[in-house]
C-alpha cells in the first residue's frame, strides 16, 4: 500500500487539500490503522496547542476569511447598492465631522468668549484702581493748595490789619491838625 | 494594479500594501497608524510565542513597527506587505533568540496571572481549580514549544497559531511549501512526545517559579 506522505497529511488536517485529496486521504485513513495512528497522534497535537491562548489575539486568518465573505455579500448585491452604502458612509462621515467642526467651534467660541470676559474684568480693575490714585492725587493737590491760599490769606489780613491801624492813626492825627499861619499871606492883608 | 482597483478593500479602505506605499512616499503618519492597527496584535502574538514571554513580545512588536518606519524606504510596492512584515518580526525574534544564547540561558519562567486571556464577566468562568488546571496545561504548552527547535517552532507558530498558509509561510521563509509542511509534521511528532503527560491527561505539577534551563 503506497502511504501518502506527510505532506498530504498536514494539507489535510490544516484544511489546505482539494476536495479531490481530501476525499483519497480520508479513504486512505478509513483503510490503514499507521496512518490512522500517525494523524491520531498529530490531532492530538493540534489540540494541545490550543490550550495556550493568549490575550487579544486576532489572528489574520480572520480578518481574510470576513474580507472575502464582506466581498462575496458587495458583490451579490450589486455595484448600485455598494454605491449607496458607500454614499451613506460618506454622508456618515460628513456628519460626524460636522458635528466635530461644531463642537470645535463651540468650544473655541466660548473659550474666546471667557478670555475676553477675563480680560475685559482684568482691564476695568486697573482702569478704577488708576482712576481712584489721580482722583487721590487731584484731591491731595487741591487740599495742599488751599492750604497755601488760607496762609497767603492769613498774611494778606495781618498786613491789611497793621496798614488799617496806620491809616487809622493818620486819620486821628490829621484831625488834631492845625495848619500853621502863612507869614507872606498875612503881610498882603494888612 | 487594475486588479487592485476592483478589490474589495479599495472600496471603503486602502490595502496594506497602499498603505505602506504612502508610508513610504509621503511619511504618512496616519496610514501607518492603521497599518498598526490592524498588525499589532498578530505580530506581537508571534514575537510572544516565539519568545515565550509577553511582555518581551510586546516590546519586540514594538521594535518590529520600529524597524519598520525606519526601513520603509526598503519596501517594494510589488512585495506583499504581510510577507515583508512577517519577515521583519521574525528577524527581530532571532535577534533576541541569538542574545538570550549568548547569555547562556533559556527563561522558562511561568507567564504572570496577567498573561492570561482576559477577563470576561459575561462569560462561563471556570473555578479557581480548573482556572488552575488550564493555566498548567498552558504552561505546559509553552514549555513544550520553548523546547522546539526555531525551525520547527517559526512553521507551527505561523501556521497554527497565525493561520498562514503553508505557501505563505513558505514565501516569508523562503524556503518551499514541501519543506514547510514536513516541518510541521516533525514538529507535530515532536511535540506529542513532549506533551504526553497532557495527551494522556494525566496529572502534571507545573513549574511554580521562575527557572532557568541551560541550553
Amino acid at each position: 500500500m503506497n502511504h501518502p506522505t506527510p505532506e498530504h497529511w498536514m494539507a489535510l488536517l490544516y484544511g489546505e487539500a482539494t476536495e479531490t485529496e481530501r476525499h483519497d486521504l480520508d479513504a486512505h485513513l478509513r483503510a490503514c490503522a499507521e496512518c490512522a495512528a500517525k494523524v491520531k497522534t498529530w490531532r492530538a497535537s493540534m489540540g494541545a496547542l490550543d490550550e495556550w491562548k493568549l490575550p487579544q489575539a486576532s489572528p489574520v486568518r480572520h480578518q481574510a476569511g470576513w474580507r472575502w465573505a464582506a466581498a462575496a455579500a458587495v458583490l451579490a448585491l450589486g455595484i448600485v447598492i455598494g454605491r449607496f452604502s458607500m454614499a451613506r458612509e460618506l454622508d456618515n462621515r460628513l456628519a460626524g465631522l460636522r458635528s466635530e467642526m461644531r463642537q470645535s467651534a463651540d468650544a473655541e467660541t466660548h473659550k474666546l468668549l471667557t478670555d475676553f470676559a477675563r480680560e475685559l474684568d482684568s482691564r476695568r480693575g486697573t482702569d478704577q484702581a488708576s482712576f481712584l490714585a489721580a482722583l487721590k492725587q487731584v484731591d491731595a493737590q487741591r487740599s495742599s493748595e488751599i492750604a497755601r491760599l488760607r496762609r497767603d490769606l492769613g498774611t494778606v489780613a495781618i498786613y491789611a490789619d497793621a496798614r488799617l491801624a496806620g491809616a487809622e492813626q493818620q486819620l486821628y492825627e490829621l484831625n488834631g491838625y492845625t495848619p500853621p499861619a502863612d507869614p507872606d499871606t498875612d503881610a498882603d492883608d494888612e | 494594479m487594475a486588479k487592485k482597483l476592483f478589490s474589495w478593500p479599495s472600496l471603503f479602505s486602502s490595502t496594506d500594501e497602499q498603505a505602506m506605499w504612502r508610508v513610504r512616499t509621503d511619511d504618512d503618519a496616519d496610514a501607518f497608524a492603521k497599518l498598526m492597527a490592524r498588525w499589532q496584535g498578530p505580530i506581537q502574538n508571534l514575537c510572544t510565542r516565539m519568545i515565550g514571554d509577553a511582555h518581551r513580545g510586546e516590546d519586540l512588536a514594538q521594535d518590529t513597527f520600529a524597524r519598520l518606519y525606519a526601513r520603509r524606504k526598503n519596501y517594494e510596492p510589488t512585495a506583499k506587505f504581510s510577507t515583508f512584515l512577517w519577515r521583519m518580526a521574525l528577524n527581530i525574534c532571532y535577534d533576541e533568540l541569538r542574545k538570550i544564547k549568548r547569555r547562556g540561558e533559556f527563561s522558562l519562567h511561568e507567564f504572570d496571572d496577567d498573561d492570561g486571556p482576559a477577563f470576561d464577566p459575561g462569560a462561563d468562568e471556570p473555578g479557581p481549580d480548573a482556572r488552575l488546571a488550564e493555566n498548567e496545561r498552558a504552561e505546559t504548552v509553552r514549555h513544550a514549544l520553548l523546547q522546539l527547535a526555531e525551525p520547527y517552532r517559526v512553521v507551527v507558530v505561523l501556521r497554527h497559531y497565525e493561520g498562514l498558509k503553508f505557501r505563505e509561510i513558505g514565501d516569508v521563509l523562503g524556503i518551499p511549501e514541501g519543506t514547510v509542511k514536513s516541518r510541521m509534521a516533525e514538529a507535530l511528532a515532536q511535540l506529542s512526545k513532549r506533551l504526553n503527560s497532557l495527551l494522556t491527561d494525566e496529572p502534571r505539577t507545573a513549574p511554580r517559579s521562575r527557572e532557568r534551563l541551560l541550553i
